[in-house]
């Protein structure tokens, strides 16, 4: 096995497995670990977060916690800020839907993601919104008869 | 005798009406198969009052060719845009994206339309001789055996992807965990809910899967600059495997046709399991394991065939028991019911017509998917050409809506969104994803069958010895933990000299 | 994307075909499509029957009733979402034997006192069964009672989950055979005891008829007795009711159609008649039966009492396991 020198983001990737393996542990034994001819529903979930904070000590000491050496994914000029980007589109699209309904928002933030993802003018963006969100309430809306959030449209 | 009763069952099908029946049902499934979302449970269920108003042949092909159409279209999306639509296509993300992002996404669903034809035919055989002596074989598999089933998993799954077993096990853990959040299923315990309405429903398979594939996909997409394919114009031939892609899919479409028949059998997620010991198995005995996870068409195509044949014999339970093991066999057995067959030990002896035209049902639609897939590989391949600036939008759509309407409950889309952005990061640091989903979804059984051992054995593990299955199984288990040892203590030595 | 889109509009022509025939009503009510709050998965025997039912119903009605999925938390999930709707009539919604639990087990505030009862649709008795398999294959209520008398927790016996109907019903037999037996909860759904009693896995198991016939006639497993007021009627007329036997174990699980609180009595009214006619229609009666359950039409009033009937037996049964959380 490679031995890749463990860097700031492994340990804290270490710290934080083994914390939430800690947590489970404790959470579990609160919710009734029960005995071993009758368990107790926190006895699976204690083993869950036992074998969690055991590899994670496993994996500092190994230390390939994780190498980030080939992953260049947010170091691309202006990588950080579409990530930050596009996820405050996810969040608003799902916390403004029951809101404003399901139609709109779709429109929105399909043409935020084109644009976010760099799309040309605005005359494609706008087309593939409304042809998408369109689509989408044909096939989900109408045709399958599931009932998406309206909004107070109605 | 025997080929009497299956001729008769394809003369009763050989009218217009039954073939429509199978076409019909087949086109359904492979649609919904490709929605994620929807899967064949829902789809069953909504077409269920539909057929009791016909006759009972006709329902009961429809059923069948859209539960065995769904098994089919389900990988197409796990190829074409990373989003596995179902449990058991989630490992042909692993191998499948990688070979559509390489341009050989026609190729690599053509394959598996192959394959998947292979393994189902294999497997209708299989179910055709061994039904009635295989039933009953479910019935022997009681909580030691299942918790037997989930050691071997946990081996086999720390090994699924990426290079540190180590980093599998803790994600399978934190599936594993995941999956206790909520209403427990065996006491209606509330746990890690926080007093969260929707906490208390847990978390569902699809949003995870969805997220941690799908959308951490797109986010990744959208934030790396693009770069044009070199084929700007797909030619007819590049969309259909080449002669080496078909050779080394000779050998694991044979073995995912038998393991998968015989994973089949037993009860509970069978095509889950399937599907990632078939990936475990193709890894092993691979030339090049050092391709999967790159887009190795062993990883895929294995699966995927070991995918199709235990859903087909996963239906000898469903037919000789008459016990329904998984929700969209539920829905069969009630369709069979509407029809007042009553499938259960005694089928053979009642109403063998049934179990025939049953069986020549599959035949038939296996052969209909084939047709219906092939030209269908074209169009979905030319999917992975569109820039993804207009098929990300398009994606995330269908993701949301998708996620939403398997439980129509926004929860879920919020634990999609939180998978996604975990998965980013998840994938930065090399935390392989697949085990974490998989835990997911065998974590239920996992925990049941632990804790009814417990309880049926009044607190002892050790009885587990008296019963041969479990037995043979842990030994499997143990076995292939040594081979692994014993392979790195020589590959070390062979370095040293 | 043609072929696509074509097969999509094949599949929505389907769909669409299940329950549309809109011929416009004359009456005020109903005058749009009605939403129906099933709180199980599709597929679920309370699912399917209860489409069933609804499709009926809905020709009666003169207009579609959609049916909604909402499963999770048994049930509970379902019935939030219904408590939450107006009660105009146009949501409505079906209910188990949760509904009278919930409350009593701290799961879920309401319970069937604070929802418009609508009206009742079938009963699902729960069977106890003997495997043949297992070491000890038990003939009789009797036996079981004679061995587990003398051998305290030595005798398994498979029920569904912690809380839920059938485990329930488990509790009851436990307590009026007076013995001490080995309860071993499986998950969710009867066919999961099905399978630990026919494999063998435990001896005994409480369950529900339906999924149970197959292996009874295969000779599997022994039906000993029905935990519920009636015999099944057909071919297992001959079987017992426990309290024939003189041990006193009587619940009855069922599936029923309510409305959100405060429904106006003539909407009520209007859509109990029209689920009346759905019941007693043959086809569905034939759906019900082919199913093994037991079909019976109640108005709200009996359909209330005989829900308070029920919680007296729950409540005994949980306060003698100190589960009881509310009165």
């Amino acid at each position: 096995m490679r031995r890749v020198a463990a860097s700031t983001g492994a340990w804290v990737w270490c710290i934080l497995l083994f914390g939430l393996g800690l947590t489970i542990m404790i959470s579990s034994l609160q919710i009734g670990f029960g005995r071993f001819t009758k368990p107790g529903p926190g006895l699976f979930p204690f083993i869950c977060g036992l074998i969690l904070a055991v590899q994670s000590i496993v994996l500092c000491l190994a230390g390939d916690a994780g190498s980030v050496k080939n992953d260049e994914t947010l170091r691309h000029p202006g990588a950080a800020p579409k990530f930050l980007a596009l996820m405050a589109v996810l969040v608003l699209w799902i916390l403004a839907m029951p809101l404003f309904g399901w139609v709109a928002l779709t429109f929105l933030a399909t043409l935020a993601i084109a644009k976010i993802m760099a799309a040309e003018g605005w005359v494609k963006p706008l087309i593939l919104a409304a042809v998408n969100c369109g689509f989408s309430y044909l096939l989900f809306g109408y045709l399958l008869a599931i009932d998406l959030p309206t909004g107070f449209w109605g | 005798m025997e080929f009497d009763a299956l001729f008769n069952g394809f003369a009763t099908f050989l009218s217009v009406k039954y073939i429509l029946a199978c076409l019909i049902g087949a086109l359904l499934g492979t649609v919904i198969g490709v929605l994620p979302g929807l899967g064949p449970t829902t789809t069953m269920s909504l077409m269920l009052p539909f057929t009791a108003s016909l006759d009972a042949t006709f329902g009961i092909i429809m059923l069948t060719g859209i539960l065995v159409g769904s098994q089919y279209g389900g990988s197409t999306t796990s190829v074409l845009v990373n989003i596995p639509g179902e449990a058991a296509s989630v490992v042909s993300c692993l191998d499948g994206y990688q070979m559509a992002k390489k341009g050989r996404g026609g190729a690599a669903l053509a394959l598996v339309a192959v394959g998947s034809f292979i393994a189902g035919t294999v497997a209708i055989v299989g179910t055709q001789v061994f039904a009635p002596l295989l039933g009953s074989a479910a019935l022997s598999f009681g909580p030691p055996e299942f918790l037997a089933l989930m050691v071997l998993c946990f081996i086999l799954l720390s090994n699924l992807s990426g290079d540190s077993p180590v980093k599998g096990s803790c994600m399978f853990a934190l599936g594993l965990w995941l999956s206790a959040i909520g209403v427990g299923p065996l006491d209606g315990v509330a746990r890690f809910s926080f007093g969260v309405d929707d906490l208390m429903l847990g978390i569902e398979f699809l949003p995870v899967a969805v997220g941690l594939f799908g959308i951490s996909e797109i986010l990744i997409t959208a934030v790396v600059p693009y770069v044009p394919p070199v084929l700007e114009k797909i030619r007819f031939r590049d969309l259909y495997p080449n002669g080496e892609e078909v050779r080394r899919s000779a050998g694991p479409v044979a073995r995912g046709s038998i393991l998968g028949f015989f994973v089949g059998l037993v009860p509970g997620p069978a095509t889950v399991i399937a599907t990632f010991v078939s990936y475990a198995l193709e890894k092993r005995v691979a030339r090049r394991p050092e391709e999967f996870g790159r887009g190795a068409v062993e990883g895929l195509v294995g699966p995927e065939s070991a995918n199709n044949s235990a859903c087909v014999g996963s239906m000898i339970p469903l037919l000789t028991l008459g016990i329904p093991f998984n929700a969209p066999s539920a829905v069969l057995l009630a369709g069979l019911l509407m029809h007042n067959v009553e499938p259960g030990p005694l089928l053979f002896q009642n109403a063998p017509q049934v179990f025939w035209t049953y069986i020549a049902a599959l035949y038939i639609g296996n052969v209909v998917l084939l047709f219906l897939n092939l030209p269908l590989v074209g169009i979905f391949a030319r999917v992975a050409t569109i820039r993804p600036v207009i098929l990300m939008p398009v994606v995330s759509t269908i993701c949301l809506l998708g996620v939403y309407c398997s439980r129509n409950n926004l929860f879920d889309v919020w634990v999609m969104v939180a998978a996604g952005i975990a998965g980013v990061f998840f994938r930065i640091w090399r935390y392989p994803v697949a085990p974490l989903v998989v835990g997911l979804i065998l974590g239920p059984m996992a925990e049941n069958s632990f804790r009814k051992t417990l309880l049926m054995f009044h607190g002892s593990l050790m009885p587990m010895a008296e019963r041969p299955i479990a037995v043979a199984i842990l030994l499997a288990a143990a076995a292939f933990i040594v081979v692994k040892v014993v392979y790195y203590a020589l590959r070390r030595r062979r370095a040293a000299v | 994307m043609k072929k696509l889109w074509l097969s999509i509009v094949v599949f929505a022509f389907c769909v669409c075909g299940v329950g549309a025939d809109c011929a416009a009503a004359a009456a005020e009510y109903p005058n749009k499509p009605i939403t129906c709050i099933i709180p199980m998965e599709p597929g679920a025997d309370g699912d399917i029957n209860m489409r069933t039912i609804m499709k009926k119903a809905s020709e009666f009605l003169g207009q579609p009733i959609m049916v909604v999925n909402k499963p999770g938390a048994g049930q509970t999930m379902g019935y939030r979402e219904l408590y939450k709707a107006k009660p105009d009539g146009y949501t409505i919604g079906t209910c188990a034997a949760s509904l009278i639990m919930a409350k009593m087990q701290g799961i879920y505030p309401q319970n069937h006192r604070d929802f418009s009862l609508v009206a009742f649709g079938y009963h699902a008795l729960p069977i106890v069964l003997a495997s043949t398999a297992s070491k000890h294959s038990f003939q009789s209520i009797e036996e079981v009672v004679a061995f587990a008398k003398a051998n305290p927790n030595a005798v398994s016996m498979a029920t569904t989950s912690v809380g839920g109907a059938y485990w329930i019903a488990a509790q009851m037999v436990e307590m009026a055979l007076k013995v001490d037996l080995n309860l071993i909860p499986q998950e969710g759904s009867a066919g999961f005891v099905v399978t630990a009693v026919a494999g063998g896995h435990a001896d005994l198991g409480v369950t529900s008829f339906s999924a149970a016939k197959g292996q009874i006639e295969a000779g599997k497993i022994r039906f000993l007795g029905v935990a519920g007021p009636q015999r099944y009627p057909g071919k297992f007329n001959h079987v017992k009711t426990l309290k024939e036997m003189g041990y006193d174990a009587s619940m009855s699980s069922f599936a029923a159609v309510m409305g959100p609180p405060r429904m106006p009595k003539e909407i009520v009214n209007k859509l109990s008649a029209a689920i009346e006619k759905a019941i007693k229609d043959p086809e569905v009666e034939r759906t019900i039966v082919s199913r093994n359950m037991i079909p019976e039409y109640m108005p709200p009033e009996a359909f209330l009492k005989f829900c308070n009937e029920q919680e007296v037996g729950y409540r005994t049964v949980l306060e003698k396991l100190n589960m009881l959380k509310t009165k």
